[in-house]
């Protein structure tokens, strides 16, 4: 009886874990803890997880005419697995907020790959359709940074600043997942802004400008001369993925 | 129904697992209601605000860690589950070379053929070892399994290209793989090493109708064995499940209230670098098959030697992979699994600091 209902138990609890991937994968959901490239292999196991619930049910049955029946299933291991389960339906998926940056710290250069990238694809997008990642890339893998300078640039990130940072500046920033959530960093460009003060800390803008370098710790660095920022709502996909 | 009986609780963990789970689970509800709540009526109360901030934060990266690692521990268990069934003690033993040095070599090249991360290594190991596979054989292959596999030499070339760390990481994992599961043939008691297998995984496990109890019967079918490797993947899915889900939490939970920022900060020097990449390896929790892309942000503001030994220990332990493992092994194992590999990374990642650059 203990293990029929044991057996119960889990596949109620397997099927709602795959139930659980599956319906994240159809509202899109799942790209708010994971970087796309890992849907697919998520999209199998939630597939693999109700056909295992559906062994598991009908072992029900079939293993109570056996003796090990008579054995009790440990129920503490099922409970551990509702954790993700529950919190996974209960809690609204909400991507990672500005305010982890406080933990994470900022970069602004993630050299996202050691190796030189072929940087063509991110050349042959316009300018303005460039992303704050994009653009730090761009910048890590290009020999002649000059070309850029005069270049409208047009990205949205979160506002952020810290003590390194002049009264006039501000980093507009956003953060990569390479694999899941736990990985995020945050990466900014620095902004040239006269009224830098009165944004508002962690917030959402578009800032719209003009490319040109800043020579920091002698680095080149891309900033933005910015023409116009604008308060905006938070964007759908919060997340860049490298 | 949910008494545990005496012979079933074995140990510590078994006492504190017992009843932690509907504990944990009622205090994070808990949490979430107040923190939804907060969300409805809109409170602007900062402490409230704060800690509405902080459950989201939480629940994103503990969500993404199981997400992401769910899939890979439920490969290491259908993999477990595979060896169970088609292979026979004697068949396993069989394809273990005599000489115990060459196959505790071979025993960490084995990932190339099961490519699977830290959450699907150590089902299969332990199922191995069980299966009558020598123990230094299968710790050899859970530490080096990790990284030694062609997903993760794939992405870790994608990483790091033809580089020294490319070559590095792959050689030194093997080095202290070898080591410390040549460390384990002076022991020759299993007992003392490995815990027993626990009554709760029984259900399956005492079909075992593969081969010697009951010669007389006819072989099953191989529908009847594919339902059996479901079965124990599932029962192990949730045995070590159990141990994502409380890896998952931990990280979640420090990655939401330790600052990285400054745990970062500590150490640049040849040896505390090291120390702090390291330590972060564990912290973060993050699967060998993505780590190298995360170490490579760290390249540029720490030492070669800390970034290699982030891709070096991170995948051999971590929260998650320490609770399996304490599922698995004794805990002076345990110990020895996680304090050794660690001194090893240290003096050859600092040596590599101090000497090579």
């Amino acid at each position: 009886m203990a293990l029929r209902v044991g057996r119960s138990f889990q596949a109620l609890l397997m099927a709602l874990l795959g139930l659980f991937l599956l319906s994240r994968i159809w509202s899109g959901d799942i790209l708010l803890y994971i970087n796309q490239r890992f849907v697919v292999l998520v999209f199998l196991a939630g597939l693999a997880f109700v056909i295992l619930a559906q062994v598991l049910y009908a072992e029900r049955v079939s293993s109570q005419n056996e003796e090990e029946s008579t054995k009790s299933f440990s129920k503490s291991n099922l409970w551990w697995l509702s954790i993700p389960i529950l919190i996974g339906f209960l809690v609204p998926a909400r991507p990672l907020s500005p305010t982890a940056v406080a933990n994470r710290g900022i970069s602004i250069d993630a050299p996202l790959s050691a190796r030189i990238e072929d940087t063509s694809d991110l050349l042959s997008l316009s300018p303005t359709e460039r992303t704050v990642l994009d653009w730090i890339r761009l910048f890590s893998f290009s020999e002649n940074q000059q070309q850029f300078v005069g270049q409208p640039v047009d990205v949205t990130g979160f506002v952020f600043s810290d003590g390194r940072l002049s009264e006039t500046q501000f980093m507009v920033g956003r953060f990569t997942i390479t694999c899941c959530v736990a990985d995020a960093t945050a990466l900014g460009m620095i902004v040239e802004y006269p009224q830098a003060a009165v944004l508002k800390q962690l917030g959402w803008v578009r800032v719209q400008g003009k490319l040109d370098l800043l020579e920091r710790d002698g680095r080149m660095l891309p900033v933005i001369l910015a023409e116009s920022v604008e308060a905006v709502a938070p964007p759908a996909q919060p997340y860049l993925f490298p | 129904m949910f008494k545990q009986t005496p012979a079933v609780s074995s140990g510590w963990g078994e006492r504190i697992t017992a009843h932690l789970p509907v504990v944990i689970l009622a205090g994070v509800l808990a949490l979430a209601g107040i923190a939804r709540l907060q969300q409805i009526f809109n409170w602007q109360i900062e402490w409230l605000l704060v800690l509405s901030d902080g459950m989201s934060n939480f629940s994103a990266v503990f969500l993404g860690i199981f997400i992401e690692a769910a899939p890979y521990l439920l490969l290491g268990t259908l993999a477990s589950g595979l060896v169970e069934v088609f292979f026979s003690p004697e068949e396993l033993v069989r394809l273990v070379p005599r000489s115990r040095f060459l196959a505790v070599g071979l025993g960490g090249l084995l990932g190339l053929f099961f490519p699977v991360c830290e959450c699907g290594s150590i089902p299969l190991a332990r199922r191995l070892m069980r299966k009558g596979v020598p123990v230094p054989v299968g710790i050899a292959f859970l530490l080096a399994a990790p990284v030694i596999n062609p997903i993760v030499i794939a992405s870790t070339f994608a990483a790091f290209g033809n580089t020294p760390i490319f070559w590095l990481r792959f050689a030194l994992t093997l080095l202290i793989a070898v080591g410390v599961g040549l460390l384990f043939l002076f022991e020759t008691d299993m007992s003392q090493i490995i815990r027993p297998m626990n009554a709760d995984l029984a259900p399956s496990f005492h079909l075992d109708f593969g081969h010697d109890h009951h010669p007389n019967e006819q072989s099953p079918s191989l529908k009847q064995k594919f339902k059996k490797v479901l079965l124990i993947a599932s029962d192990e899915f949730f045995e070590m499940g159990r141990f994502l889900v409380v890896g998952a939490l931990l990280a979640a939970l420090m990655q939401t209230f330790v600052p990285q920022t400054w745990l970062l900060s500590l150490g640049q020097g040849p040896i505390l670098s090291v120390i702090v990449l390291t330590l972060l390896a564990v912290l973060l929790s993050v699967c060998s098959t993505v780590d190298s892309f995360i170490a490579l942000a760290f390249s540029s503001t720490f030492s070669t030697g800390a970034v290699l030994a982030f891709l070096v220990y991170g995948p051999m332990v971590d929260i998650k992979a320490t609770l399996m493992y304490l599922r698995v092994f004794r805990r002076k194992t345990v110990v020895i699994l996680i304090v050794l590999p660690w001194l090893l990374t240290l003096v050859a990642s600092a040596a590599i600091n101090l000497w090579v650059r």
